[in-house]
């Protein structure tokens, strides 16, 4: 047809012609392992350069490492949930205070990024205030976390062993001698001119507030080094697997392991992860990581219009959001953990406020309850609302989001931004013009085609959801056209809609690497870098070896050298 | 409501009775009631650019026009500098996109560190590169007040790039409290605890807070280069909370603060008004020197249905200049911020100091956006304005044209000066030429 709509991409100087866009894709912030200037090393990118290609490092070179090679570890903090289930775990106090902290701070995807997480002295208020709330309800049952009698014991024999017992807990490994008098000594102080309540409710409120309870420092077991690399001590090993995985502190069956030095060999590794995933502490941690990924979590950042979707309320909005968890916590522990099920599968969970945006009748209640979707218009996560929400304007559709999204959560691939020196001004929606019409420009004309080639036409095959998600086969009036292409992957090729593209995603070993690599990251608090190489590269082969199972994929991260050993600190 | 505390376990009423245990000695008296009022500098921020075109005033230098969206402000004209020129030149390098770049180099004048935050354009970028100028002046006028700094936001939102301004160093941004509740009651709310019940609290309190500084100290000596320098932030952190609890507060009446839904978008007005009645208190009781407000965030796409606009701010300032309809609009949403200008200046106005000067006389209100013009996503010229007197500092009734263009560091260096912090140069020295002439 003929072009209806005027020019809507004008470069503002006469850079126009001449604006070569050289690399739309590639990787982008590589850390090569430095953390210099107190930033992680990020990439965001599993190629080095280009289009989807894999780690530097081949299998074979990997193979013939005679010391593992992980990269470098920045210290971590608790982050908010971690503070409030570990809180949970420690003193059996569901309160949640860390909902009252500011938020944490956040770079990239994942709120866990190591380097974000400072802390303010307003978040020192905020651990003030909770450690001394905390503590004043701890002290009314003291007896449900250390059983001593005061009377019969003493009451400084009872203080030692509070704080060689609950310290253990806190700190998540043994006290050194100078922590242990260091908190009797704080106890001492307060139990004088006062009582015994307040000299405990004194250490309880430092270990809160101290540096071993809110860190996850690790050092590493000097005494096996070789050169640089240290294996982690069996406590430090126990964190990183209740964190990683439960988002809390170790239980005592992994303290048991710990006291035992039983958490050295990838075995010993192995069994802890397989029995914590087993556990539904592990739910919530998991889907965190599916929320943050998919970008679901920022679903309130995504305002719509209520003239074009007045259906869409905070009510249906939340339900979306909880949608996309139910349907993760179902592939991973109801259905069989595998990628292609998370990707394709035509299920989801509805209540009666998000019923109608898949059209479906008969549910009632405000609970999410299973439902099967048509398969020709419904796969996984690719065609979920709370996706297609967050990928959509305020008033339509997005192609070019969606297309993008597509390339970086995928395929691990970096998309170039638009050139800072244009005016980027979207028409108005327009009556007769339908989305794919407005953004065919877009795939046509320099400077926007060189880039947008990368990313329209995956996008347009989405082209049968609108801007919240709901399922259409006309828009504007025109039919939808949903056929798409993908090029510069391992599944190059046309599709036609998002179902299609979801069965030739489930099939692509590239996003399937992806998906392990968001893993790692996730696991890590970081982005990786070259020294990483060789533990990607064997995650990604276990990954492969199993049919794309995520439940084994988790196991597999902690068998990786970057999750087994770690760096020696130099301070 | 704006009761005391749940815990009734709070800091003001122990500030009283701390004197008596802790001793005056071991700090700097609060100068309330001294006979020359401290300088005071407050900053606020709104996004995404303005309407250069409304918001110039018309006129010369010392005889001049306010513009339609800086109209609410005319009461307060003699006290005003529109400034008209401001560069931020920082702003053509470094990593990030224009509005991450815009709000990262407003306040620091130095390039965003590299990061993993990609952003609309741009590579992707982490937090600021170093202090915020705000900051750099509270590390000299801080100690003499229970905060260094108050930090104040409406609907800030989020808690990335785009939304952090006030920075202690690099990678260092400090949030602002966003529940107007939670901040009356960290600054004013009271205690019902007995005199010796307060004494064995505090005492506590500070051996708690002497432990963790150690235990953070003493991390600090075991961790890499990169992690000690969070380590020592945090550490910093709670020194300054200790601080807060041995420091004396002077008599004061706080505002009433209401409980409110701090998600609904409809309740933006009340709670900034809410912030802004607690900024004020907060300086004229000297609980501080130096504040600031954010409304929302840059990029911020808030709608403002009280003025019948239901597109979001950020969309709107998107769409061309040739679009009449949403340019009206973005000058009513320009006007808007403006009339909650007018409402802090009136706050401080009515706030009379010992001298019979008013808060507003000793102040330097700051209002800067991340953005020149949404659409072109420009930081030339930004849109500053600065009200109050700054205490003599500023020769203010002025409508300045920086031709050519001053880079924005000079903006900031002298905002330093003004308030009595003697540095020639701040942020990235390679955008800075020394103060701004003109202004002082």
């Amino acid at each position: 047809m003929v072009l209806r709509i005027r020019p809507w991409l004008v470069p503002v100087n006469v850079l126009g012609a001449g604006l070569a866009i050289a690399a739309c894709m590639g990787s982008i912030g590589d850390g090569g392992g430095s953390l210099g200037n107190g930033v992680g090393g990020g990439g965001a990118s599993g190629g080095s350069s280009g289009i989807g290609s894999g780690s530097a490092m081949t299998e074979a070179a990997c193979a013939m490492l005679k010391v593992p090679s992980p990269g470098a570890t920045p210290l971590r903090r608790l982050t908010q949930p971690e503070y409030d289930s570990t809180i949970r775990d420690l003193l059996g106090d569901g309160s949640n205070p860390a909902t009252a902290f500011p938020p944490d701070q956040r770079q990239g995807d994942f709120s866990n990024t190591a380097v974000a997480l400072t802390v303010s002295p307003l978040l020192a208020q905020g651990y003030e205030s909770a450690a001394e709330q905390l503590a004043t309800t701890a002290i009314g049952h003291l007896s449900t976390l250390a059983s001593c009698n005061t009377a019969t014991t003493g009451e400084d024999a009872c203080a030692t062993q509070f704080v060689q017992t609950f310290g253990k807990r806190a700190f998540r490994r043994p006290l050194t001698t100078d922590e242990q008098s260091g908190l009797m000594a704080l106890y001492e102080s307060n139990r004088s001119g006062a009582d015994y309540n307040n000299g405990i409710q004194s250490v309880i409120e430092a270990i809160l507030q101290s540096a071993p309870f809110l860190y996850r420092h690790e050092f590493g077991a000097a005494a096996l080094a070789q050169g640089s690399v240290l294996p982690l001590t069996s406590y430090e090993m126990a964190s990183r697997l209740s964190y990683f995985l439960w988002g809390s502190m170790p239980d005592d069956t992994l303290f048991a392991a710990a006291d035992a030095d039983q958490l050295r060999t990838a075995q010993q590794v192995s069994a802890q992860a397989t029995r914590i995933l087993a556990d539904p502490k592990a739910h919530p941690a998991i889907t965190q990581f599916f929320s943050e990924w998919l970008g679901v979590d920022e679903i309130a950042n995504s305002p719509k219009d209520p003239t074009a979707y007045a259906m869409y309320t905070p009510q249906v909005r939340d339900a979306m959001q909880a949608e996309t968890v139910a349907f993760a916590d179902w592939v991973m522990w109801q259905s069989d953990g595998k990628l292609d099920t998370l990707l394709t599968a035509p299920v989801s969970f509805v209540n009666q406020m998000l019923a109608p945006i898949y059209g479906l009748t008969g549910i009632t209640g405000d609970t999410l309850q299973q439902v099967s979707l048509d398969p020709t218009q419904r796969a996984g996560i690719v065609t979920q609302a709370a996706l297609m929400t967050v990928l959509g304007k305020a008033d339509r559709s997005s192609p070019v989001l969606r297309g993008k999204f597509v390339r970086e959560k995928f395929f691990c691939q970096a998309v170039a931004p638009p050139p800072q020196n244009i005016v980027i001004t979207p028409p108005p929606v327009m009556p007769g013009v339908s989305t794919r019409e407005m953004f065919t420009m877009h795939s046509t004309v320099e400077p926007c085609k060189s880039c947008h080639t990368l990313m329209d036409p995956i996008g347009f095959g989405f082209e049968n959801y609108n801007g919240i998600g709901q399922w259409r086969t006309t828009d504007q009036g025109q039919t939808v056209n949903a056929s798409g292409t993908v090029s510069g992957t391992d599944v190059d090729g046309t599709f036609d809609g998002a179902v299609d593209l979801a069965h030739k995603l489930a099939a692509s070993p590239d996003v399937r690497d992806c998906v392990a690599t968001e893993w790692f990251r996730y696991a890590m608090g970081r982005g990786e870098s070259t020294a990483d190489d060789c533990a990607l590269q064997s995650l990604k082969t276990s990954f492969a070896g199993t049919q794309a199972d995520i439940r084994q994929l988790l196991v597999a991260v902690t068998q990786t050298d970057t999750f087994r050993y770690r760096l020696a600190v130099t301070p | 409501m704006s009761g005391p505390s749940s815990r009734g376990l709070s800091r003001r009423h122990l500030l009283g009775a701390g004197a008596a245990f802790a001793g005056t000695a071991l700090l700097p008296r609060s100068v309330w009631g001294a006979t020359t009022p401290p300088k005071r500098l407050v900053i606020v921020f709104t996004a995404n650019g303005t309407i250069f075109d409304s918001w110039l005033p018309n006129g010369t230098e010392t005889s001049f026009t306010l513009s339609p969206i800086l109209s609410s402000l005319a009461p307060f004209q003699k006290r005003l500098l529109v400034l008209n020129g401001i560069n931020v030149k920082s702003a053509g390098n470094g990593p990030g996109d224009d509005h991450m770049k815009g709000m990262g180099h407003m306040l620091t004048g130095i390039e965003l560190l590299a990061g993993n935050t990609m952003g609309g354009a741009g590579t992707p970028a982490g937090f600021a590169g170093g202090i915020s100028i705000d900051q750099r002046i509270a590390a000299d006028v801080g100690p003499n007040t229970r905060f260094p700094s108050l930090e104040f936001g409406v609907m800030v939102q989020n808690s990335d790039v785009w939304a952090r301004m006030i920075y202690s160093g690099a990678n260092q941004p400090l949030p602002p409290m966003e529940d107007p509740v939670a901040a009356f009651s960290r600054i004013f709310s009271g205690s019902t605890l007995s005199a010796s019940q307060t004494a064995i609290l505090l005492k506590r309190r500070q051996s708690v807070l002497d432990y963790a500084v150690g235990s953070l100290g003493s991390l600090a000596t075991k961790v890499s280069a990169d992690d000690k320098v969070r380590v020592q932030q945090h550490q910093d952190s709670v020194r300054a909370i200790e601080k807060q609890l041995l420091a004396q507060t002077g008599a004061c009446t706080p505002p009433t603060v209401m409980k409110t839904d701090l998600t609904k978008v409809a309740n933006y007005p009340a709670i900034g008004k809410s912030q802004m009645d607690l900024l004020v208190a907060s300086l004229a009781c000297d609980q501080t020197r130096v504040a600031s407000l954010q409304w929302s965030h840059s990029v911020s796409d808030i709608p403002m249905p009280w003025l019948n606009i239901s597109t979001g701010h950020h969309t709107l300032s998107h769409i061309a200049d040739t679009d009449a309809a949403s340019q009206a609009s973005l000058v009513q949403i320009n006007t808007w911020y403006a009339q909650q200008f007018a409402y802090l200046l009136q706050g401080l106005d009515a706030v009379l100091e010992s001298d019979g000067s008013t808060l507003l006389d000793n102040c330097m209100v700051v209002w800067i956006n991340e953005l020149s013009k949404g659409n072109i996503h420009s930081h030339q010229p930004l849109p500053v304005v600065i009200a109050g007197g700054g205490g003599g500092a500023l020769r203010s009734g002025r409508f300045v044209t920086y031709s050519p263009q001053q880079p924005h560091n000079n903006l900031l260096v002298s905002l330093a000066n003004a308030m009595g912090t003697n540095i020639n140069t701040f942020g990235n020295p390679a955008y800075c030429t020394g103060p701004l002439s003109n202004l002082t």
